[in-house]
Order: structure tokens, then sequence, then C-alpha cells
């Protein structure tokens, strides 16, 4: 009801604009010179266009405050929208302006969650909204155009990663990680899988179907790893996707004795893909908490997972998306902030326990 | 697990985070946000330091097995007082017939004569065959005063055993080396015992002038297999928020801190923040300490990795 409600609206303000199919053509070729929707064909543009509603904001009017429901994309046709944080105590922070042709709020249309900044009005601006309940309507139907777009903002989510990942690294003085990292070895390789219903548990593999976990599973290599090791060094070329089963793996940006934890990739996580989706090198270094029980999916079958069309290969698609819209979501709530506040000591309180 | 909260800075009225922020403490005793499956119900504890009272190096503290919405007193109490430091804590516990529901498990402890109060989130799993290994690393006049039946208080004793005066005021250094070294000897026993089983060590310490907390975890990622209830309960590390600046107050019908112009004031450490909107809470990074103390020029705080 909702939904069809909303797409009333969007279909009317396009007639009130003079709108109709000579409309949806203009639209479609200005879709055509951005980015973000660069590799999707004329038809299936047409398609997304069909569902997008018109916007115009006045200058200083605000599109969304920070903490609200994100709910849509906006892709500005003309004018400008600031992007303002506020901090903890109340400051607020102007972060960015995006023009025309550039598209804010990409990423909830996936992840959902609430906006990490306020987006305002720099002047009058026009605006073309997607909205998540239509893009949902699209990936239900397993549309391609959904499912393009979505391999698209997978792409702009690791650009936005590594973006966060550099203003952070900035904020500590220069210097390198020191040492090797040391990958897991062959000696480590175990056999020993945790049952099918613990499996099935975890949220990576949340919408697996049985025998695709069981396949996926022995497609990959488990390793059973010791605490306190560098898998791998910010830098390092990617040797695959980790998900860890058992333990924890924390990813941390370092600069000499500096440095800052971006993450914990507990149970269920996966981490060390984004190289494998945009073919850089690792953004962050990865290290063991706590002895590990880890699955590596090799680059070769990743790469035909996350690819692919298959159910099988869905289900592993979904997963990285969610993944990765969750370490996003994580580092926009914080990352500002963190560069003032908590960034952590590299001195360790590790103390021997006395005598008794 | 339970939901605990943490204040220094200064006079802040214990009304505004126990009751009328829309997640507030009270609120988290049954309706948690950051907890899948699990209610608060076994009880709660307060104790308040306020340098303008009587006697004020001895803080106020409150403890009942009643739930704080049900509470009237705490209600009408929380109106009236307004600390300079306090450290709140509501209990949970599992589901069980073992579980003793009395004043005595109360967190946060703190024996008479001492100055050191801590409560406790999370659960030391196999405590039963573990706690005997602990008594040698107590003091012997603390192991007798330990009069409940939570892994909590044994940790207490175990903390208070690692000061060099247990009943003295240690500073912030002193005393989060004794927070160090108390985890470090838990991991020690844990690992004579072969315990390896997940377990969370969120502690909340405080002398009144300063206050230290933990978002730590043992073997965390490691559960029974046989035991599915483990992983609704364990499966996230627990969470630790907090958020720093001038003051705590209502702006425009939003909590929030107010800017602090020159250095923060004050710091509010919760295991979930008290406002829906999260934006301006900040999550303690795992595995790590974070220690805060009042100088003359205002609050200083800093983070420590933890690797014990």
């Amino acid at each position: 009801m909702g939904c069809g409600f909303r797409r009333l609206i969007s279909m009317s303000k396009q007639a009130d604009a003079g709108g109709g199919r000579e409309d949806s053509t203009i639209t479609v070729a200005f879709l055509q010179q951005v980015p973000l929707f660069a590799e999707l064909t004329a038809d299936e543009l047409h398609e997304l266009v069909a569902v997008m509603q018109p916007i115009e904001l006045a200058p200083g009017q605000l599109l969304w405050r920070q903490g609200q429901e994100a709910d849509a994309l906006h892709l500005i046709r003309g004018g400008r929208i600031g992007i303002y944080l506020r901090q903890p105590g109340g400051t607020e922070v102007h972060l960015t302006a995006a023009g025309p042709g550039e598209v804010i709020g990409e990423l909830p249309l996936i992840a959902g969650g609430t906006r990490s900044a306020a987006a305002r009005a720099l002047d009058r601006v026009q605006l073309l909204s997607l909205s998540r309940v239509d893009f949902a309507a699209l990936t239900l139907r397993r549309s391609p155009t959904a499912l393009a777009l979505r391999r698209r903002i997978c792409a702009v989510a690791c650009t936005r990663l590594r973006d966060r990942y550099q203003q952070l690294a900035s904020s500590l003085p220069p210097g390198l990680p020191h040492g090797a990292s040391e990958p897991p070895t062959a000696a480590e390789l175990t056999e020993s899988a945790p049952p099918d219903d613990y499996l099935g548990n975890l949220a990576f593999f949340r919408d697996f179907a049985a025998d695709h976990l069981r396949s996926l599973v022995e497609r990959s290599q488990l390793f059973m790893v010791p605490r306190r090791r560098v898998l791998e060094h910010e830098g390092d070329a990617p040797r695959g996707c980790y998900i860890t089963l058992n333990g924890a793996v924390e990813m941390t940006i370092e600069r000499g004795q500096h440095r800052i934890p971006i993450g914990l990739a507990g149970p269920g996580r996966a981490f060390s893909y984004v190289g494998l989706i945009d073919g850089k090198t690792a953004p962050v270094t990865m290290r063991t908490r706590e002895l590990s029980l880890l699955l590596r999916i090799a680059p070769g079958p990743f790469a035909g997972y996350f690819h692919g069309a298959t159910a099988k290969s869905r289900a592993l698609f979904d997963a990285i998306e969610r993944d990765l819209m969750g370490a996003l979501r994580r580092n926009d709530l914080g990352f500002v902030r963190a560069v003032g506040t908590a960034a952590i000591r590299t001195s360790a309180m590790a103390p021997q326990p006395p005598a008794p | 697990m339970c939901r605990v909260l943490a204040y220094l800075g200064p006079p802040l009225n214990v009304d505004n985070v126990l009751f009328t922020t829309d997640s507030s403490l009270a609120r988290q005793a049954y309706s948690p946000r950051m907890m899948a499956s699990f209610l608060n119900l076994a009880g709660f504890g307060m104790v308040a330091w306020d340098p303008d009272s009587r006697m004020p190096e001895a803080p106020f503290v409150y403890r009942t097995t009643t739930l704080p919405a049900f509470d009237r007193n705490l209600e009408n109490l929380a109106r009236k007082i307004a600390p300079r430091c306090f450290l709140a804590h509501i209990r949970g516990a599992s589901n069980s017939p073992e579980e003793v529901i009395s004043q005595r498990n109360v967190h946060p402890f703190l024996y008479s004569g001492a100055h050191v109060a801590l409560a406790h989130n999370g659960i030391l799993r196999d405590f039963g065959r573990m706690r005997y290994g602990l008594l040698e690393f107590i003091k012997p006049e603390l192991a007798q005063r330990i009069e409940g039946t939570t892994d909590s208080e044994w940790l207490y004793a175990l903390l208070l055993s690692q000061l060099e005066d247990p009943c003295g005021v240690p500073g912030p250094d002193e005393l989060a080396a004794a927070v160090a070294q108390t985890l470090s000897i838990v991991r020690r026993v844990r690992e004579q015992h072969d315990i390896r089983i997940s377990s969370a060590v969120n502690l909340f310490v405080s002398t009144g002038q300063c206050v230290i907390v933990t978002r730590f975890s043992f073997d965390y990622g490691w559960y029974p297999p046989e035991d599915p209830a483990f992983l609704e309960w364990d499966l996230a590390y627990l969470s630790l928020w907090y958020t720093l600046g001038d003051e705590y107050l209502e702006r425009g019908g939003e909590w929030m801190m107010t800017p602090a112009e020159d250095g923060p004031r004050s710091l509010i450490l919760a295991s979930e923040p008290l406002t829906k909107d999260v934006s301006t809470w900040l999550e303690v990074p795992e595995y790590s300490m974070l220690t805060a103390w009042i100088k003359d020029d205002g609050l200083r705080f800093q983070a420590l990795d933890l690797d014990v």
C-alpha cells in the first residue's frame, strides 16, 4: 500500500513537471553521465527513472538530519548540498559539499540505518530521489538493474572505506607498521569445521542454504591461527577473503608506535575482501586478538562467487555486501570524532601476574 | 548480562540519566536496545560521590532487588541528588534456579572502609572450576569479606588485593595498573584450569576522583557447541559507549553533551547510549581500557589497548 502510494506521487510529480517518455529520456541521458549508473543499460536506466522522484529544496532547507532514518538515495541535478556532522558537545563540522551529477546517501539504499551526518541545501537544489522501498522492490524481483547497481554501490563503499581510513591515517604521525605480516601457513590448516547449525547461526551465513554452505566450506581452507598474529599489513596484496568462525581478528591503522582500532571481525564477520573487490592492496592491518578459526576463500573462487549470477554466488554476494555496509556504517559513525578523542596508544597494558 | 553507567564531571542530576532520556538506564532494564534477548531483572545499585555532602569521601550507596521502573523511592531520590561522580548498575541474571537474587549480589561492590567501587557487565564462564584458583591472589582479609555468590565480587576482591593499600584512594595510574593486573591473573588461572570459553569482563571502577572502564573479553568468539543459548547471548562483543563534553543537558528537546570550549569537563560511559540517536556517542574499542580523572583545569581522558 505504502509503496503504491509513493509511486503515484512520483508519477504525478513527473507529469506536473511536463514528464512522460521525453522527460524520462532526458533523465536517462543525465544518469548515464553519473559514474554510479554508468554501467547500466538504457533499458535499465529507464526502469530506474520510472521509480525516481524529483525533489526541490530552497536554500538552507534540510534534506535530512543527523540520526534520521535513511530512506533514499539522492542524485543532485542542480545546486549544491552541504554535509554537516554534529559532534559530541553539539559543535557542527562542515564535512563536504556535493554538486550536480553527484550522488549522496547511496549506501543506506542497501544498508538502511540512520544518517551519520546532516544534509542541507546550500542554494536552490533539484534532486532525483530513489527510495529504499522502490529499490527493494527491484531487488526482490531479482532485476538485473538492481544487481548491477548493488555491485556499483559495493565499489563505491570500498572507495568510501579507503577514504575514511586515509583520513584517520592522516591524523597520526607518519611511519609505517613494524615487521612483516605472517599469513596462515599449511601447518595451521585444520579439518575441524564447526557443526553446520553453529555456522548457520553466524551472521555471514544467515541466508545460505545448507548445501550452499557445505559447498563453500569444501571449496575453502580452514586455518587455526594463534593470538597476536599479523595476518596482513596495510599495503599487502590481497590473499583471499577470510571469515571468522571462532575467535577475533582486529583491524587497525598503524603508523609507527600509534594505531587506531577500526573494528573487530568476530564470529560471522568477514575481512580482507576490499582489495579483492577493487583490485587494490589491503587498506588496513589485520591481527588476531584471540586464537582464531578462519575460513579463507582464495581470490579465484571469491571472484567467481562475487560476480556470479547463481543462487549460490548470490548468497555470498549478499553476505559480503551486508558486511561491507556494516563496516562502513561503523566507520561513518565514529571516524571524525575518533581522530580527536580515541586514538589508542600502542603501549599496551600487559602486566605479568605477581607470584602469589 | 547487565547494563551499567558511569559519570564523572560537574554535578549532574541523577534523574536525567536514570529516568528522563529516551533510552535511560531504567528503561534499559526492560527494553535494552543492544541486547538480543535478555532482560535485566536482578536488581539495581548505585554508588555516588558528592564533595558537597557530609563526609564527602564516603559515597552514597543504594542497593535494591527492585527494578528501577517500579522503585518510587529511587525516583524521588534521583530527582534530589546531583553528584559529581557515580556508578549505577542494573543486574541481569540468567533464567536459572541456580541464580541468587539478593542485595549481596547487587553491584557496584564497595566494601566498608574501602574507597574503590566496582561494577561488572559480563560473566566468567566455568567460574566454579576456577574460583578457588583465584584465592592465592586475594589477600586473606579480603577473601573473608566475600559474602555474595557472583564472579563479580571475586573480581572486586581480586582488584583490591592488587592495590598497595586496599582501603586507600589510589590515583588513576595505580588503579589502572591494578585493573590490568587483575585481568592478567584471571587469564592465567583460566589457562591453568583449561577454560577457553568466551567470557566478557566489562569493568566499571571508580574512586569518585577517577573512573576506569574496560571493554574486554577472554577467548572472545569461542563457545561450547552443545549450548546454542551461548550464541544468542555471547555472539556480539558486549557493547560500551561514551560521550564527553561540557555538560549533559537537554537542548531543543534532545539530550546531549554541550560543546566543551576549553576541553571536556563531563564524561558518561554506558553499556549503551542513553538516547536513541546515537550519533553523538562513541563506541569504546574492544580490548581497551579508558581512564578519566579530574584535574583542577578539567577532565583528563586516556584510552589504552588492553593486551593481557
